[in-house]
């Protein structure tokens, strides 16, 4: 199992509540609540050492340190029901042995499966597979189409984590093909029909 | 520094590099190796500013820009207007990053001598590295030149919606808090894989002022080439488009800086780039490509595929098996590509093209951490010397990559391993060498001898398709 071996802490004596931390953990571990003490906290049972709030705060606030344990995560994708895994991937226009997490090097049906095993959030998803835990960038989109593919609707992201809205080749409208010859979609929407499964 | 070498980049005091003292020895230093210029290779009237630390090319720079930007209508600034000039990081690390610095002070001084305003804010985006250009800010001193108003904004920020044509997509709220912005950039070739000269001045709207599902959706959702017109749908948008003033350009060629360009027709410039980056790089990137068999080192204070020398990056190199110009090829290494190698073959075969076979072994002295990058020693045989396999082991954005790598304890090590493994006396440095590359004396010889008949090969066949198929008039 994949594990990490150090944990977000945040120094309170620089730590001014801002709350920045809080909105760009993209795993929710960190936590904001002005009627306690310490006011911002992590939850190290969530924290994925993606180092995102470390690097972010305004107040050089944060430092990563060693855990006392490894804090083991991934999903056992067989766990699953494979046929559901391979469905959702295929209607995601994913293999389902496909790398999404470019830093985490995590597949398509782990994160497929960890869907079907109750994970229903971006959030939820990276505490369980890691996804999202490294770079924070690349992969939401992946994230996003596996959670339409498997029919679940995503509400409102914590903080500034996502917002929703992205484009895929497969639902560029025809105008933009018309007008954007240069930009090679009919290629592209061809090279990706090739290079991926076909949807629902 | 043996004498025949071009000195190479300096080390970099950075949270995403080791520490210099830690830097045993770079690669130029390596016994047998010497360096080829650019301009010996294909001569031509290419002619840099001064060199790129020095007072003298401070001077030229603020010199040009302000010849440049003296053409630019800012009459619909108000005094009491704000100005965001938006910057990229990579434009800070363009030989020290000290011309980029200095264009960008030349455009506050400029904008508040002609225009009276004086509320003029320094954004500056990242990669993928959020503390970088704060660095940056730190280390040209540009918060106190700003007078307070210098920000380093990364995509996990909060976003502002931007309604283009295919969609809402999402911008970072900070580099857009301000009525009017200056898009302060830079043409250099660079990640060639990923903008494949297509709208490449138009990229930082989609990358570094924008947020996570716009970045991801170029990286991972619409595909190789389509994702460029992402930036440019963001740039053609009524959010945007109210409030864009200008573009400034510093311009970037193999040989050095060679100048800046204002305009406030993006649209026109990213054409008049394209023409040039084609002239300038399309030749030197066509010869590495003819290279055989090769052991490249990289030792150079960026991410591994941003490792650069001659103007060109490892991650053209790798690339460098298919011409990467030729719009109609896709391309070894992007992001979609490396979501189809879980293991070192591709989930579907007979589509893309492998990384290129010339590189047969890969010595890594000295790079940034912070770069997803576990596809380059999964794909190619790596060696990573002493400190630097040790940032790399706890680097969060490549926590399989030292599965995939093997360390070794000094630099001379490495090559003798690497060598004996490739068989070859074939050297490639990627260090930061400016007008040229770092090479074994073999190498040397090889690229002297290919040079003129991959001179007359792009100027006969290559250069007549590129620009055709960027609807670029030949004749200048």
């Amino acid at each position: 199992m994949p594990h990490v071996s150090e944990v977000a802490v945040i120094d309170y004596g620089l730590c001014r509540r801002c709350p920045f931390c809080v909105r760009a953990c993209p795993t929710d571990a960190i936590s904001w609540d002005r009627n306690r003490d310490p006011v911002v906290q992590v939850d190290g049972s969530k924290c994925l050492d993606c180092t995102i709030c470390m690097t972010r705060c305004p107040h050089h606030a944060i430092s990563m340190q060693a855990r006392d344990e490894p804090l083991a995560f991934g999903v056992d994708w067989t766990l699953a029901d494979p046929k559901e895994v391979t469905r959702i991937c295929h209607a995601a226009h994913m293999h389902t042995e496909q790398i999404i997490c470019f830093c985490r090097q995590t597949l398509a049906r782990e994160v497929a499966a960890a869907i079907l095993l109750g994970h229903r959030t971006p959030e939820q998803l990276a505490v369980a597979t890691g996804i999202r835990t490294g770079c924070g960038v690349l992969c939401i989109t992946s994230v996003l189409r596996l959670l339409k593919a498997a029919g679940v609707e995503v509400q409102k992201a914590p903080g500034w984590q996502w917002y929703g809205t992205y484009v895929t080749i497969w639902d560029l409208p025809a105008e933009a093909y018309e007008k954007y010859p240069e930009y090679f979609l009919k290629e592209d929407l061809q090279a990706a029909n090739e290079l991926y499964p076909g949807g629902d | 520094m043996d004498k025949r070498t071009i000195k190479p980049a300096e080390a970099r005091v950075s949270y995403y590099n080791i520490d210099p003292k830690e830097l045993k020895m770079r690669a130029a230093d390596l016994p047998g190796l010497t360096s080829v210029k650019t301009s010996d290779l294909f001569p031509g009237d290419q002619r840099p500013v001064e060199a790129p630390m020095s007072e003298a090319m401070r001077a030229e720079i603020r010199r040009r820009t302000l010849a440049s930007f003296e053409k630019i209508d800012l009459s619909k600034v108000r005094p009491g207007d704000s100005v965001n000039i938006l910057t990229s990081h990579h434009g800070y690390s363009i030989h020290g990053g000290h011309a980029y610095a200095e264009m960008v002070r030349t455009l506050r001084d400029e904008v508040q001598r002609r225009t009276g305003a004086t509320d003029i804010r320094l954004r500056a985006g990242v990669g993928l590295r959020f503390r970088e250009t704060e660095e940056y800010i730190a280390k040209f001193g540009l918060d106190e030149y700003f007078q307070g108003k210098a920000k380093g904004i990364a995509p996990v920020d909060r976003g502002v919606p931007i309604r283009t044509a295919i969609g809402t997509l999402y911008g970072i709220a900070e580099a857009y808090d301000a009525r009017w912005i200056i898009h302060a950039h830079n043409n250099d070739v660079r990640e060639l894989h990923y903008h494949r000269q297509m709208g490449r001045l138009f990229k930082p709207f989609a990358m570094s002022y924008a947020t996570i599902e716009t970045r991801s959706s170029y990286h991972q959702s619409i595909g190789p080439r389509s994702a460029n017109l992402l930036p440019r749908l963001i740039w053609e948008s009524e959010y945007v488009q109210k409030r864009f003033l200008c573009s400034c350009m510093l311009q970037v060629g193999p040989e050095g800086i060679m100048g800046v360009d204002a305009s406030a027709d993006l649209v026109t410039q990213d054409k008049e780039f394209a023409r040039l980056n084609l002239q300038w790089y399309g030749k030197i990137i066509t010869l590495l490509g003819a290279i055989k068999e090769v052991v490249l080192v990289i030792d150079y204070p960026g991410p591994i595929p941003y490792t650069v020398a001659g103007g060109v990056l490892f991650g053209n190199f790798l690339n460098a098996n298919v011409d990467e110009f030729d719009l109609r090829k896709l391309t070894p290494f992007t992001r979609y590509s490396d979501m189809l190698y879980p293991g070192k073959t591709p989930l579907v075969t007979g589509v893309l093209p492998p990384p290129n076979p010339a590189i047969k072994a890969v010595v890594l002295n000295y790079c940034s951490k912070g770069y997803p990058g576990t596809f380059f020693p999964k794909l190619l045989p790596m060696w990573v010397v002493g400190a630097q396999a040790e940032l790399m082991e706890n680097d969060e954005q490549n926590a399989e990559f030292m599965n995939h790598a093997i360390k070794v304890e000094d630099l001379p090590k490495a090559m003798a391993f690497a060598r004996n493994f490739a068989k070859t006396d074939n050297v490639l440095v990627f260090d930061g060498a400016v007008g040229g590359f770092n090479v074994s004396e073999s190498l040397a010889e090889v690229l002297y001898t290919l040079a003129p008949q991959i001179s007359e090969q792009v100027d006969r066949e290559l250069m007549p398709l590129w620009l055709k198929q960027r609807a670029i008039a030949i004749a200048a």
